[in-house]
């Protein structure tokens, strides 16, 4: 399984929703962890522990971004796995893949 | 017959040191646990004050939005080792909170001020006063006001 660990292979502080907002955005951390592997089918593990802090705009743009760029939230809730210390984290990201709804 | 009574009394100054134990034990939690909450709720009210100040700023500030990025999680973090509370109850306030502060107008790029009035600042202010409320619920829950001042009860602490 892939496995991604935020805080040491992207950023201790992710930050900003779009690419304009700063190199550690959610976007960025979509293009360059996310979307490669469920493009391939892959499951990719994602640890979200040991940054200092997350906003939601980065985790809505992240996560949530999947569902707008054309993947099935259900693929993407079965692809993308959450490990965190923290239930409030993986509760507010499955909700931002459920709710999402696709770009047009 | 004086063999008994004298085995009656000793039990009884043990159950008395085991009850006075117990009790004294408890009322110092308590005001340890009093202690640790009040001053979440300060930092609770500081990062209010805070999302206020960085949301009605002129321009986006990155320091203060990393500022409040990180007290939020520290908040969340601190609230969390403390075993009071029932963390899969708070998990949700936890969330609400992040979002009502980072999820909108929280970017350079789509940064607006924002009135004092504002949705945004209205709507942090409940969830603040909400997650105070579920932390003083949950604390009276543990340590109500009358005897004996205290219930077990089996809690989780995460770190």
């Amino acid at each position: 399984m892939n496995h991604v660990k935020v805080a040491t292979d992207f950023s201790r502080y992710p930050a900003g929703r779009f690419l304009k907002d700063g190199p550690f955005s959610g976007e960025a951390f979509r293009n360059k962890f996310l979307e490669p592997k469920l493009l391939a089918g892959e499951v990719i593990l994602v640890d979200l522990d040991g940054t200092r802090g997350y906003g939601s705009s980065f985790l809505e743009e992240a996560f949530g971004g999947l569902v707008r760029h054309g993947y099935d939230a259900d693929r993407v809730l079965r692809l993308v796995q959450l490990q965190s210390k923290r239930e409030s984290l993986q509760q507010e990201i499955r909700g931002y893949i459920r709710d999402a709804t696709r770009d047009s | 017959m004086a063999t008994a009574a004298a085995v009656i009394a000793l039990l009884l100054v043990i159950v008395g040191w085991f009850a006075t134990h117990v009790f004294s034990e408890m009322r110092e939690r308590r005001k340890e646990m009093r202690g640790q909450i009040d001053k979440l709720i300060v930092n609770l009210h500081k990062i209010e004050a805070d999302t206020r100040s960085f949301h009605s700023a002129p321009a986006f500030d990155s320091v203060k939005a990393n500022d409040l990025r990180v007290s939020l999680d520290r908040f969340e973090r601190t609230a969390s080792r403390m075993a009071v509370f029932n963390q899969d109850e708070l998990a949700r306030h936890y969330r609400l909170i992040r979002q009502g502060a980072t999820l909108q107008n929280f970017e350079p790029s789509t940064f607006t001020p924002q009135p004092l009035d504002a949705a945004l600042l209205m709507d942090f202010s409940d969830i603040s006063w909400d997650i105070e409320d579920a932390m003083e619920t949950q604390y009276a829950e543990q340590y109500p006001d009358s005897f004996p001042y205290f219930r077990f009860r089996k809690r989780t602490i995460r770190k």
